[in-house]
């Protein structure tokens, strides 16, 4: 097969906007494709169109959505505003069993789910890269922070990131913009629960892709608010404001929308990938493109799906999947245990803007001993408001009374909401759907994943040291809950082509490259060999752009 | 009243699917007239009648009354209850909140003996706090929840997010620019509260 380019991308968003703009500035001719449609920011971006534009005002287009957006509307960001950055469910099925609901929240168009994350950063550590090695569960990394860090620099101060440095060795510092301020309320949770337990919980403003100032030609956050609406003045990280643009200016890019990826092709007698098979999603027809390289940067179940349904008489059982690891081992963080309380004696003080984060609290369980119940942890994000006019459709008054009441902020709030850890687990994983298939003829995933035992007790745990906590610090009316969320809400999923030390327990290698095809990469958050409980997108991109050196090394090489 | 429930038959739970019965000649007549209806702007569902929609008028005037600033009815707050009622809400939700509006009408006319849209403002006042307060006293365990604390949501809800309420009353900055942590209270409308 021809090589038309030096390398495919198959995906817009996080990681194929990264793999693009690394391979890209390195000379390859690159071609992305994108299973959705273009966006056009000027119009599509709607953060600050007001409520009063919008037919339901927020309450969202209910029949269009239990209809098209069943499984997406689970997302608060796919509402009124943002639900057309979300997949239609009816082109776009799965099936899971009945007793294992899994939500799969997806974007697709030219940026993907960039458009509509939750910009959160944080670095893992080496607690984080040594754990499955120290407790036995899935494969040991094939890396250390050391073998990250460089790359955690490099994309970090390509896309801007605001946060706070804190000095531990557990959530490594990153290269930051000046931090987003805590308000009155977060200032003092934080001021006294830093002399209670030890001084283990600490907390700090999100570190997040937002702007607190001006950066590499995009401007600071302007503190509209609903960051996943988009973003006109691109001060958030997202790969059609940041990565894909870099990449355009080398010359080198072409950028293929409404290019669904069916397979990739597999050249027996080189045993290298040649290149993909692409169905256009308006046409329908069928599409080849040749390449020397292709990356793989499609979100961890999609890239599973396309490797599994790459069937050929050298890997009946799916590309690059002699381990028979290929879909396993899916993760997503379990978040939803936590509390809230009142925050008195703040009553004369208020915000002005919207903040788009909230605080951070790093982990603490598991750090420097070993609880008794559970291995790995959790952090908590979180953060204190004053309720607004939505507080008077809960409860009672009405007239002159209820509207001049209204004019007055309500009580301060502050919450603790746990995103923990999750294990690998072989038999939570993906496979083809033998009967379903998509819009374009592609099988379905069938997802079979579940919460076990070490989740539901971070769950629980969460709850408890939340409540704990926002006590010690002396709030009111403390409440812990804990949120029976489905797996993939958290939409962390990770895992299905999992990086490691060797071929027979691993699908991938220490530089994302497959062990069966040498010359396929894949980035996105299929690599995953453990989950930590960080946000993990930062991580994904570091990945990204590590292997995208490695590919140009060897290609310039004559390995590839 | 029979044509109402026809069209409303025709309308609810999606047109297509209420066309199904019809011989296909006369599916493709109420499809046409269905366009038609909407390209004149008009709603496929049939939405409150004007009875009804005065009545909601009425009340919402009433939980959110002019002030110094401008009032629920001058927000019109009651026009996107009716997109609400025909778009949005389920056939099971609409009889509720059709019978909600008919027994706030049932008690105006007995307490006072008129509707609750004719009622001079002090006894429509008067007698919505009482009503406001039945609705958020304790509630029977199981109970549903009383159809008065869905219309008074709506009214707020439809206010606050009306472009009366939010330029005039909350006189909100769309792009406030920076953020302030910990700012002294101004008496000012609105005050830390946020549509977002």
């Amino acid at each position: 097969m021809r090589a038309d380019y030096d390398a495919i991308v198959i995906g817009s968003g996080i990681t194929g906007g990264w793999a693009a703009k690394e391979l890209t500035e390195r000379g390859l001719r690159t071609l992305v494709l994108e299973a959705g449609g273009p966006i056009d920011p000027l119009k599509d971006y709607v953060e600050h169109v007001p409520p009063y534009e919008r037919k339901f005002r927020g309450y969202g287009d209910r029949k269009a959505l239990e209809r098209d957006q069943f499984v997406q509307r689970a997302c608060y960001a796919c509402d009124e505003y943002s639900g057309k950055f979300f997949v239609n469910d009816r082109e776009n099925p799965y099936t899971t069993p009945d007793d294992a609901p899994f939500d799969w929240i997806r974007g697709r168009q030219v940026g993907g789910r960039s458009i509509t994350w939750g910009r959160q950063v944080y670095r893992w550590s080496d607690l984080d890269f040594e754990a499955n090695l120290r407790d036995g569960h899935g494969v040991d990394w094939p890396i250390r922070y050391a073998d990250i860090a460089p790359w955690y620099d490099h994309v970090e101060s390509f896309i801007g990131i605001s946060g706070e440095a804190l000095g531990l060795d557990h959530l490594p510092d990153g290269r930051f913009l000046p931090g987003m301020a805590l308000n009155c309320a977060e200032e003092r949770v934080r001021d006294r629960l830093a002399p209670l337990f030890d001084g283990s919980r600490i907390v700090t403003i999100g570190r997040v892709a937002i702007l607190t100032q001006n950066h590499n030609g995009r401007a600071a956050c302007h503190y509209c608010g609903p960051c996943e609406r988009g973003c006109i003045t691109r001060s958030y990280f997202s790969s059609i404001g940041s990565t894909l643009p870099a990449a355009e200016a080398t010359g080198r890019l072409t950028l293929r929308p409404w290019s669904v990826v069916s397979e990739i092709i597999h050249d027996p007698s080189s045993g290298r990938a040649s290149g993909v098979r692409v169905i256009d999603a308006q046409s329908h027809e069928t599409i080849e493109f040749g390449a020397r390289v292709v990356f793989l940067c499609a979100s961890a179940l999609e890239s599973a799906r396309i490797l599994l349904n790459s069937r050929s008489a050298a890997f009946p059982a799916g590309l690059a999947n002699s381990s028979g690891e290929l879909g396993r081992n899916v993760m997503d963080h379990c978040m939803g245990g936590g509390a809230n309380g009142s925050v008195d004696g703040l009553d004369d003080r208020t915000t002005f803007g919207n903040r788009p984060t909230g605080t951070y609290m790093p982990r603490f369980r598991n750090v420097t001993d070993q609880h008794p119940d559970f291995v790995r942890g959790y952090a908590y994000q979180g953060g204190a408001n004053r309720s607004g006019w939505q507080r008077g459709q809960w409860g009672r008054g009405i007239g002159a009374e209820l509207k001049e009441r209204l004019r007055s902020p309500g009580p301060w709030n502050f919450g603790l909401y746990g995103f923990g850890e999750c294990l690998p687990h072989p038999e939570n994983r993906v496979s083809l759907d033998p009967d379903r298939k998509d819009a374009w003829g592609i099988p379905a995933l069938h997802i079979d994943v579940r919460w076990r035992d070490n989740e539901r007790k971070l769950l629980e745990d969460m709850s408890v040291q939340a409540a704990e906590m926002l006590e010690a610090a002396g709030l009111g009316n403390v409440s812990p809950y804990v949120n029976d969320n489905p797996p993939g809400l958290t939409i962390h999923e990770m895992g299905t082509a999992r990086m490691g030390r060797d071929a027979k327990t691993s699908v991938l290698d220490a530089h994302n490259a497959a062990w069966d095809v040498p010359n396929l990469y894949v980035t996105d958050g299929a690599c995953m060999a453990s989950s930590a409980c960080q946000n993990p997108s930062i991580t994904y991109m570091a990945l990204t752009a590590r292997a995208a050196a490695h590919a140009v090394e060897r290609m310039n090489r004559r390995e590839l | 009243m029979k044509r109402r429930q026809a069209l409303r038959v025709l309308g609810s739970s999606a047109a297509a699917a209420a066309l199904l019965p019809f011989a296909p000649s006369d599916a493709f007549a109420a499809g046409r007239a269905i366009h038609d209806r909407l390209q004149r702007g008009e709603r496929v569902v049939d939405g409150l009648t004007d009875a009804q929609l005065a009545l909601v008028a009425a009340v919402a005037g009433t939980i959110i009354p002019a002030t110094d600033t401008p009032g629920a009815r001058e927000a019109r707050v009651h026009e996107w209850i009716n997109v609400v009622y025909a778009d949005w809400m389920s056939d099971s939700e609409r009889s509720v909140f059709s019978a909600g509006l008919e027994s706030l009408d049932e008690m105006s006319q007995r307490e006072h003996g008129t509707t609750v849209a004719q009622l001079a403002e002090p006894d429509r006042l008067a007698l919505l706090t009482s009503v406001d307060a039945m609705a958020f006293a304790p509630q029977p365990y199981g109970a549903p929840p009383p159809a008065f604390r869905r219309l008074k949501q709506l009214v707020i809800h439809g206010y606050y997010t009306s472009e009366i309420g939010q330029r005039e009353e909350l006189k909100v900055v769309i792009i406030p620019g920076r953020y302030d942590s910990c700012r002294q209270m101004q008496p000012a409308p609105g005050g830390g509260g946020s549509d977002r």
